[in-house]
């Protein structure tokens, strides 16, 4: 009982990083219909920055809050730079490589400059797990479902209640139509990145002081996350969510009772089996397409 | 695994092949080599931190040689090439080394399938080669007992398994000893030796998990562990893994005794904090120990050569790599005092009639021709037992963790 | 010099001078090529054969995978795999190597590539973590992460193959062998039915799919070639390196392969072997850089990927079209329609004089809540002009789509040349004899006029995947008079001075006789025409009706949407008038036009005719 009240726990708050992940895959696509594959070195960025503010001295909330901002500006850099001019076409997939390769490039930097060793991200929340009985959560853990909830009812509030959030809803229904009544589609875009590497670095934030900042943290999280977000259909906010959850406790417990070291390739398997089974994602609406 | 199997007919196939191999190669090693070192190393990648030790203690030991006059009149050199951690391009860069840049010998990295991928292509070109981390069994004892040119100061499994399991019995009360692994070569090679071990020993593993690289929370296999009524755990992983691995035991609460492979250096320590308290690694060498003349002067010469990356001795982040990269090079250097030329396999038979004092141990003879087993010049009376102590790696005798419960 | 000459002569040079590289040193008389460039080479050649594969993919086909190096990872263990723990011999390994990556590809594509392309993408992607993953933990099969090492040294006529000069660089010499069967398959797919076929279908999906190719069948084909050949570049490693493991064939590898295609220019002949080259060497070269040359790396593909968003073989070829300054201005366009003397034949293939070619009773589409067509009957007598108008929104192009099976019907039935048709697909109607035209022109942009029009005649293709791969006389003789009737359309419609334009460089007006030309290059017996006058002259309609008419005269039946009064007038013979998605008047056109109810559906609205609303139709990008 009480591994199962563990791999619930500690699935919620693994599976709140894949789901923030995953929530900025969604904004950058409704946007864009393109993302940026760097965006799991967005999330280590919020991490690594942190501690390297903190080394000069800079309190962990300015630390972290500075990093968040200097890696949603990174992001936004990203789509101006590598993904709008690479995504003109209908069927463009220019933007696919141009952003892996930057994505290179920042983890190699990164690599070089702060070294190959993680280091501790320190924070008061990760010294003393709270216990219930034989399980265990670090607060800094639960802090991440928290901020989920925040994150995404903030993120709806903004869509519906915002001009802004507006526009970026009339660029993702019809971006030509957005256009035609006055909507800057570029500038709405560019501003969603920002706001998908705002998502991105305080995942990185939030997980980095249980799991340590190293400059290959972020990989195969930006992986998962695009999955979970394609799985989910990535055309609904609170399905990428659901399924963000979904797959984090699904991974615990694949782990507790099946195989820890074939994880992956289990939790692999169910998500290509699900997107067979359900083609619009789990979440998606049924398109037609127009002739 | 696979050479047990159909070792017979193949493997004497196999080495008339290499027999072969080698004789057709022998135009090329009949010509001088250069006196340059080629090293196949991590330098980008998530282990790119052993390539920079490595590179720290080879090329310092290099300047201290050449500052006094070099080898046979020539100073030697070390040239580099980055593997990527990926074995096709160890197989490149060992390429490149012995037949472009003709070095006189090749200087292994950490991982250990690039060591075995190395197996033939060395043979073939007739290239020494010196392994100062990667301390799989398999990359030293070939499975078809025929290795002529790869050689290690470094650790092996087969004998640090044992060890291990000797310090888990000696500390453990219960004798409930488990084995926790990364999923990588290391770690899934050691499990044979491991489960050898413990039978040798008398000891039923009461539990043996794995994980792989970049996982960030193993509460399941450490729950397992824990109720399965485990007391000791025998680590065999690296930094990063096991700070998260140590962090999933204070979430569920449990504090088993942990003996460690090499994997956990100072890195650890400072990510976990206190939690590294009391954790026992085996090693070959600890620089924050009392040192010997030989040691502190290695370990000035590699603080005044890299000021930015080594100012304390808490900043020799790979201790006994570095340590065995110091020996190798001398070793090499000695060799090829004794070979008279720059010649591989002249270099190649001088190794065994090397004599020297290092800092790890008394190399006398450095190694045996003909007995695989001793081609390997660290034995385990060298192994040490160091422990963590207020976030340093200390020698266990420095700590207060040295006296045995039993 | 004639325009082939520089290929031939290219091509003739990198063999000449892949056949002489291992004997370099004889001639210039030095220790080179050592068995470390020997090795650089080869193992480039390795990976451009995966990358031709994977071009196929890209190039071609327009679907990405992530998971390339995963399938020649597959490759070279089922080679390793059957050599250490079967006995196999070299050969018969080699064809497992190929078939199962190969089989492989087809059971990932076949489910996904009908949904989304990015479907495909991301199933690589898994299928490439699954595979590491297997691989690493099947300890007692695949070694687990410590790999396969003593893999038998493969024979071949009793010759151990290796790239020494004892055996005569053997294993040299045979993947040179592979390379070029690589490239020689590459080439015969891009000049072939399948090539084009793949190239249209990840341009138009809807037009494709209206000219008789069926979606899905190209796309699990081009990516089981494309796996195929990641299996032999692997199966080839694992004979090579006689050592394997799972970390030569992770996502970073795969990422690699995508790169190298894309650099080199996707889509291009040449692109494989140029991305290859440079990037492979770019690894190499970079090696002093030590710790930054990672960063290096990537920093050179973002450089090339600004500089030539195309790759270097497709940017080159831009700037040399550029340079050559082919204007458009010198084309002479054509007087249409040019009824030549063999349009006949092509016309010919007429159903039945006097019975009915389509007809639908209570035929109804309703989206969700949406009715979109209501109980509609109507009947196209065979060999007629049967014009289908009405106001915006009252359901005609949903009949067109219904009719061509692109919207299935939600009731009612549909008979189509006598035969009852319940929910086939787009290709099975389009081979069936059904072609239309789009309301929005939906041409293959970056083909050639003429490979537009030969995209059309896919179907009616006779040699089978071998035969056209092989280039048999029989395949090359069908080819040849496809090629005649394909140029003979052109010359239909006025466009044979622009058959090697790319179709996107057409004016409007003539992007709409290319397509009319396309739809009749399948032979169809129905020809569906979706508001074919929007958008031109006065003068081209003219011309366009007196196209219509003459193909109805020939005995093909034509069903016209049209908003363009005057027009329906000249050319129909029945007109069929819809509002709300019901038949308000059904006759001759002149009986139409006095019909009240028609004039006040109509006139009652006014202006908005005679305009198709494009943004109603604006494709939302799957």
């Amino acid at each position: 009982m009480e591994a199962v009240i563990q791999y619930l726990l500690t699935g919620l708050s693994v599976g709140s990083v894949y789901a923030m992940m995953g929530l900025g895959f969604y904004v950058m696509w409704s946007a864009a219909k393109a993302v940026n594959f760097t965006y799991g070195d967005i999330f280590m960025l919020g991490a690594v920055l942190t501690v390297v503010l903190m080394d000069i001295g800079i309190g962990l909330l300015p630390a972290a809050l500075l990093a968040i901002l200097a890696s949603a500006a990174g992001a936004a850099a990203i789509e101006r730079g590598f993904v709008r001019p690479f995504n003109r076409e209908a069927n463009a997939i220019g933007w696919m490589l141009t952003t892996i390769a930057v994505g290179t490039m920042l983890e190699s930097s990164t690599t070089a400059l702060f070294g190959s060793n993680p280091r501790m991200l320190p924070s008061p929340l990760a010294q003393e797990p709270i216990r219930l009985g034989g399980a265990g959560i670090y607060p800094q853990e639960l802090l991440l479902p928290a901020a989920l909830v925040v994150v995404t009812a903030a993120l709806e509030l903004f869509y519906r209640r915002t001009l802004l959030g507006r526009a970026m809803r009339a660029v993702a229904y019809n971006r030509t139509a957005a256009g035609l009544v006055g909507i800057d589609a570029d500038r709405i875009t560019l501003i969603a990145f920002a706001l998908a590497g705002v998502l991105g670095a305080l995942a990185g934030v939030l997980i980095g002081p249980v799991v340590q900042a190293s400059s290959t943290m972020g990989a195969i999280i930006g992986l998962k996350g695009f999955m979970v977000a394609i799985i989910a259909g990535i055309a609904n906010a609170r399905g990428v969510v659901i399924a963000g959850l979904l797959y984090g406790v699904t991974e615990k417990f694949i782990e507790g009772y099946l195989s820890t070291a074939a994880r992956d390739a289990i939790g692999f398997t169910l998500m290509v089996l699900l997107l067979l089974l359900f083609p619009q994602g789990l979440f998606g609406k049924k398109e037609f397409s127009k002739v | 695994m696979t050479g047990k199997l159909g070792f017979g007919r193949r493997g004497a196939a196999l080495f008339g092949l290499v027999a072969m191999a080698a004789a057709a190669a022998v135009p090329a090693r009949a010509q001088r080599a250069e006196p340059c070192i080629g090293a196949s190393w991590e330098l980008t990648g998530p282990l790119a931190n052993q390539g920079l030790m490595l590179r720290i203690a080879v090329e310092t030991a290099l300047d201290k040689i050449n500052a006094a006059g070099g080898v046979l009149g020539r100073p030697l050199r070390l040239v580099i090439y980055d593997d990527v951690g990926e074995p096709a391009r160890a197989v490149d860069n060992g390429r490149r080394i012995g037949e472009r840049d003709n070095c006189v010998v090749m200087f292994g990295g950490a991982r250990t399938p690039n060591a075995i991928a190395l197996r033939e292509p060395l043979a073939e070109m007739g290239l020494p080669w010196i392994g100062a981390i990667s301390a799989g069994t398999g990359v030293i004892e070939h499975p078809n007992g025929r290795n002529e040119w790869m050689f290690r100061v470094s650790m092996k499994d087969r004998w640090v398994t044992q060890y291990l399991i000797e310090q888990a019995k000696a500390r453990g009360p219960s004798g409930r000893i488990a084995f926790v692994y990364e999923g990588t070569a290391w770690g899934q090679g050691a499990l044979p030796d491991i489960e050898a071990a413990a039978r040798r020993a008398g000891v039923t593993l009461a539990g043996r998990e794995t994980f792989n690289i970049g996982d960030q929370d193993m509460s399941a296999q450490m729950i397992r562990l824990r109720d399965a009524g485990v007391d000791t755990v025998v680590l065999w992983a690296v930094d990063r893994e096991s700070a998260n691995m140590l962090r999933s035991m204070d979430r569920i609460g449990w504090k088993p005794r942990i003996v460690s492979a090499w994997g956990l250096t100072t890195a650890f320590a400072r990510a976990v904090g206190p939690l590294a308290e009391g954790i026992m690694v085996a090693g070959t060498f600890n620089w924050n120990g009392p040192l010997s003349p030989a040691a502190q002067a290695a370990f000035d010469a590699m603080k005044a050569k890299f000021p930015d990356r080594i100012r304390t001795t808490a900043d020799m982040e790979q201790p006994s790599a570095m340590a065995n990269a110091w020996d190798a090079v001398h070793i090499i250097a000695e060799a090829l005092k004794i070979a008279g030329s720059y010649d591989r396999t002249r270099l190649r038979d001088a190794f065994f009639r090397v004599n020297y004092t290092g800092l790890v141990a008394d190399y006398r003879p450095a190694l045996i021709r003909g007995n695989q087993e001793r081609m390997d010049a660290v034995l385990p009376e060298a192994y040490k037992l160091q422990a963590f102590h207020n976030g340093m790696l200390m020698p266990i005798e420095a700590t207060p963790f040295a006296t045995r419960t039993n | 010099m004639s325009p082939r000459a520089g290929p031939r002569i290219a091509v003739a040079l990198m063999v000449a001078a892949l056949a002489l590289f291992p004997w370099t040193g004889d001639v210039l008389d030095t220790r080179w090529p050592t068995s470390y460039e020997l090795r650089l080479v080869i193992r480039a050649m390795i990976l451009a054969i995966v990358v031709i594969g994977l071009n196929i993919l890209v190039g071609f086909a327009g679907l990405v995978s992530l998971g390339q190096a995963a399938l020649m990872g597959l490759g070279g263990h089922v080679a390793a795999l059957l050599a250490l723990r079967a006995d196999f011999p070299f050969a018969a390994a080699m064809v497992f190597a190929v078939a199962l990556p190969a089989m492989m590809g087809a059971v990932l594509a076949f489910p996904t590539v009908r949904v989304r392309p990015l479907y495909l993408t991301v199933i690589t992607i898994a299928f490439g973590f699954v595979f590491v993953n297997v691989l690493r933990e099947w300890v007692g099969f695949t070694g687990g992460a410590s790999g396969l090492a003593s893999i038998p040294r493969p024979t071949i006529l009793g010759e151990p193959l290796m790239a020494v000069r004892r055996t005569g660089f053997n294993l040299y010499y045979l993947i040179v062998l592979c390379l070029l069967l690589a490239l020689w398959v590459q080439w015969a797919l891009a000049r072939s039915r399948y090539g084009r076929a793949m190239r249209a279908s990840s341009q138009s999906e809807n037009a494709s799919r209206a000219l008789g190719i069926n979606i899905v069948a190209i796309r699990t084909l081009a990516f089981a070639i494309s796996a195929g050949f990641a299996g032999l570049g692997g199966g080839l490693f694992a004979n090579l390196a006689l050592f394997i493991n799972y970390e030569t064939f992770t996502f970073s590898a795969s990422i690699e392969l995508l790169l190298m295609t894309i650099l080199g220019g996707s889509g291009t002949l040449a692109g494989p072997l140029v991305g290859t080259t440079v990037l492979f060497t770019a690894s190499q070269a970079l090696q002093g850089l030590h710790e930054w040359q990672t960063f290096a790396y990537g920093l050179l593909l973002v450089l090339v990927l600004f500089l030539m968003p195309q790759g270097i073989v497709g940017g080159l070829a831009a700037l040399r079209r550029r340079l050559a300054g082919r204007g458009m201005a010198e084309r002479r366009t054509g007087a249409w329609p040019n009824f030549v003397p063999g349009f006949d034949a092509v016309a010919s293939e007429r159903d039945a004089a006097g019975q009915a070619t389509l007809i639908t009773r209570d035929l109804t589409l309703r989206f969700g809540g949406l009715t979109a067509v209501n109980r509609v009957g109507m009947e196209v007598a065979s060999g007629t002009v049967h014009a289908l108008i009405g106001p915006n929104g009252a359901g005609k192009s949903s009949v067109l789509n219904v009719v061509s099976g692109f919207y299935r019907a939600t009731s009612g039935q549909v008979s189509l040349f006598g035969e009852t048709l319940a929910g086939r697909a787009p290709h099975q109607l389009a081979r069936a004899g059904v072609a239309r035209s789009f309301q929005n022109t939906e041409l293959f942009a970056t083909m050639t006029v003429l490979e537009n029009v030969l995209v059309g005649c896919h179907s009616r293709y006779r040699a089978g995947f071998f035969a056209t791969i092989l280039r048999t006389p029989r395949f090359r003789a069908e080819e040849r008079g496809m090629l005649a009737e394909a140029r003979m359309l052109l010359e239909v419609v006025g466009l044979t001075g622009f058959a090697e334009e790319q179709a996107r460089n057409l004016p409007f007006g003539h992007q709409r006789r290319l397509e009319i030309a396309r739809a009749l290059a399948p032979r169809p017996k129905l020809l569906l025409l979706d508001e074919p006058a929007a958008g031109l002259t006065h003068g081209e309609i003219e011309e366009l009706v007196a196209l219509i008419r003459g193909l109805a005269d020939r005995g093909m039946t034509v069903i016209l949407v049209e908003h363009h009064v005057e027009m329906i007038m000249a050319v129909s013979d029945r007109v069929t008038v819809l509002d709300h998605g019901e038949v308000i008047a059904d006759g001759p056109p002149a009986q139409v036009q006095a019909d009240p109810r028609v004039i006040e559906a109509y006139f009652g609205r006014g202006a908005a005719q005679g305009m198709p609303a494009a943004a109603a139709h604006a494709d939302v990008p799957a």
